[in-house]
């Protein structure tokens, strides 16, 4: 039986003798040919590694992109649950710390239930578009929709204000600097112009100076959440680990890191199942917008993508072009730039990252499917958007063709998305696993 | 018709000679090519007409022979034998489609050289404006792999629709394992040219693009971008200059471009809109706005607004079209 092994592999091994470099072999235990690799398998490769990450990209817009103690801000705003109307929800209560900043429903719940399905915001702060249309061109501007939208926290930028200044006003000003908050006292109880009826009237009852002066806040609260989540990294994952052991060139046996099963998926990924074209960096995306054509739903509007999402960039009141960006114009080149028009935007939704994939389901942009076994038979056997002339401004694009892989490359596949959970990191406290530890943080903060 | 090849083929051992001399001779006026461009892309011109005019007489001879053809099988057993008038219509159609062919062939010639002078001209004219006179790249340390790879259709109206196998195609690399997919329809046809100098389509206008490093802005940190003249950054917004002169070498000013671009073999047009933002000297444009986000066959358009006609209307307009294989 060993006799035919070796028969076995050293056939195996004769067809790549063509090699123009020779077959790294790790150790005498990855003698399986699925865990041999070339110098230029391990280069191309290790371009999907954690190491490859880099610091998030600079920010012109939020000049406290990098600052910490508007991270540590940030970190007590994303997680203070006195900012949403009931005092029940805060943005943890969708992107949970312990689901990787998920929270594993179809639609999420707080005020009242969301549209779309929650987005991880790991690597969020990475890609130049945020949501899955693309509509906010920065973390800080994303950050601020929620708390006034009616089905998530639904308070008012004034009453996000007056709660931030009753709370946290020594906080505010040793980051943001001195701020005389007395122009509070002439603001209505809520007022926003994309609130309710009540809200938008009081709003517009305002003079742009009081606009301005909530304003100023309000973004501020954005930057500040903004440059916490840019602290919220990565520990490796066991694929991480395989490639830094490809990378080292080191003895110890692959198969401990990843099974044969998942290596195979790893090379169905950027091979045949073609995953890597956009779903490649260490991130696993691209951060583009596609048209996979995830099916829509009965009975709700057809999914525009990134039409819509460029649509709502053209009149956001936050964008890198707005008052409250830090940037100079120029500098704000994606939005000067911006892609309005093209039949690759009608349907197209940002490719999302598939780090921690296994442990954040539902999946796609409505949840519609439960489980990657669905999204991978989805991509098996795709059906094409179905194009409705009433809606669509255009027949939406589709940018995938069937696979056409076998039962068990599906579930060589789902394994090796397996292989990119990394493991919860305790004692990282931005990521504030540890209730204990992050009272202690709020407590010390509050007390400096 | 064959007295014009013979009248003009001294002339274009001239043209050729001239080329040899010119590229020893700088000491000339600058312009020197230039001229000589101009006069050979004038002299394609004629020709080009010229075979178009063969090639129409081919047409006729054609439908005549057909009508001959179709009686005398109705009239087999008529007196009057065609034949003769056959074979005499089947050796003018043979003529009229050589003199049609070579002359077509001596047009395209004429034009290449005339590209290339024009080239040479412009370089010396334009000489502080151009740092690199080769096709634009993308470094070459950037992995072709990382980038979209649909399989579909073109957005390109005129381009045809990429027919479709099942299986997907893998790069053929022995120094590696992995099959990874090659990008399939990126590939430029053979004996494209790729250069950085182009006549207008309608060969009223001469320009040049190359990547502009604007010393106000910031650089932005992107790990793709290097020192290499001729590279276009991956994935980042960049500028380009794009230089522009009449057939006499002289810097056209005040135009109004409208920039367009896509790859041929995809589904998709550029991820950002480019524009035209300043014209930084007579002549010599700033576009910015540019970002490629895969290697591959790139196809840029800028197409000029006349004053007259609609910037809209691309039927009226002239334009360049440069490909850009990154």
């Amino acid at each position: 039986m060993r006799c035919l092994l070796v028969i076995i592999s050293l056939t195996l091994l004769s067809c790549s003798e063509n090699s123009t470099e020779s077959v790294i072999n790790h150790s005498t235990s990855n003698n399986d040919p699925i865990y041999q690799f070339t110098p230029a398998d391990i280069r191309f490769l290790s371009k999907f590694s954690l190491d490859e990450l880099g610091k998030p990209p600079k920010s012109y817009s939020n000049q406290y992109a990098n600052n910490d103690k508007a991270a540590q801000f940030g970190k007590i705003l994303f997680f203070d649950k006195q900012f949403s109307r009931s005092g029940v929800f805060s943005c943890a209560t969708c992107h949970q710390p312990n689901k990787f900043f998920t929270d594993g429903l179809q639609f999420s719940i707080a005020e009242g239930i969301a549209t779309r399905n929650s987005p991880t915001l790991i690597g969020s702060a990475y890609s130049p578009w945020q949501y899955w249309d693309g509509r906010k061109d920065s973390l800080w501007s994303q950050a601020l929709a929620p708390i006034e939208a009616h089905n998530e926290l639904d308070t008012s930028r004034v009453e996000y204000v007056r709660k931030l200044a009753a709370d946290y006003r020594e906080i505010y000003q040793e980051t943001f600097g001195e701020k005389d908050f007395s122009f509070l006292n002439l603001l209505p109880e809520k007022a926003s112009p994309i609130g309710d009826q009540t809200a938008q009237k009081n709003w517009h009852s305002l003079n742009k100076s009081l606009q301005k002066q909530v304003n100023d806040v309000f973004s501020n609260a954005g930057k500040a959440m903004m440059a916490y989540q840019r602290k919220i990294k990565l520990p490796k994952s066991r694929f991480d680990q395989f490639i830094e052991a490809l990378v080292a060139g080191e003895k110890r046996p692959l198969a401990q890191l990843m099974s044969a099963s998942e290596v195979r998926g790893l090379r169905l990924f950027v091979g045949k199942a073609n995953c890597a074209s956009c779903h490649n960096g260490p991130l696993f995306t691209n951060y583009e917008f596609h048209n996979i054509g995830a099916p829509d739903l009965a009975d709700k509007p057809v999914e525009l993508g990134r039409f819509a999402g460029v649509k709502a960039l053209l009149t956001d009141e936050f964008t890198c072009l707005s008052e409250w960006s830090d940037a100079n114009k120029s500098q704000c080149q994606e939005m000067r730039f911006l892609k309005t028009k093209g039949p690759e935007l009608v349907g197209a939704l940002k490719t999302p990252t598939l780090r921690n994939i296994a442990n954040t389901a539902p999946y796609m942009q409505f949840g519609q499917f439960k489980s990657l076994r669905q999204v991978l038979a989805h991509y098996n056997d795709p059906t094409p958007p179905v194009y409705d002339m009433e809606q669509h401004p255009s027949r939406p694009h589709f940018d995938i063709l069937p696979l056409k892989l076998n039962q068990q490359e599906l579930t060589d596949l789902e394994s090796f998305l397996g292989s990119l959970t990394s493991p919860l990191p305790q004692d990282d406290h931005w990521w504030g696993l540890n209730q204990e530890n992050n009272l202690k943080a709020q407590i010390a903060l509050k007390n400096l | 018709m064959m007295n014009l090849i013979t009248k003009i083929q001294p002339l274009i051992l001239l043209l050729i000679c001239s080329l040899f001399v010119t590229q020893a001779t700088y000491a000339l006026p600058q312009n020197i090519q230039i001229q000589e461009a101009a006069e050979q892309l004038t002299l394609a011109q004629r020709l080009d007409k010229e075979s178009r005019q063969h090639f129409l007489k081919a047409n006729k001879i054609r439908k005549q022979l057909k009508n001959l053809r179709a009686n005398k099988s109705k009239h087999s057993n008529g007196e009057d034998d065609p034949e003769n008038e056959i074979s005499m219509l089947v050796k003018a159609l043979e003529v009229a489609q050589q003199q049609g062919a070579t002359t077509r062939a001596q047009s395209e010639q004429l034009k290449k050289a005339a590209t290339t002078n024009f080239t040479k001209g412009v370089i010396s004219v334009w000489g502080n404006w151009i740092t690199n006179t080769r096709p634009l790249t993308m470094d070459s340390n950037v992995e072709n792999f990382f980038a979209h790879n649909s399989r579909v259709r073109s957005v390109h109206n005129n381009m045809p629709k990429v027919s479709l196998s099942d299986e997907i195609v893998t790069a053929d690399r022995n120094d590696m394992s992995l099959k990874v997919p090659v990008l399939i329809g990126q590939n430029a046809p053979p004996g494209l040219d790729i250069g950085a100098f182009k006549l207008s389509r309608q060969e009223r206008l001469f320009a040049h693009i190359e990547v502009h490093t604007d010393p106000q802005i910031e650089t932005t940190d992107s790990p793709t971008q290097s020192n290499n003249v001729t590279a276009v950054p991956l994935n980042s917004i960049h500028q380009w200059r794009l230089l522009v002169t009449d057939l006499q070498g002289k810097p056209v000013e005040n135009i109004q471009f409208l920039v367009e671009g896509h790859m041929p073999g995809h589904v998709h047009g550029l991820p950002t809109e480019p524009r035209v933002i300043k014209e930084i000297e007579p002549g010599i444009y700033i576009v910015d706005g540019l970002k490629f986000q895969m290697k591959g066959w790139w196809v840029m358009k800028f197409i000029i607004a006349d004053n007259e006609t609609n910037a809209t209307d691309k039927t009226q307009s002239d334009f360049f079209t440069f490909n850009l294989v990154l």
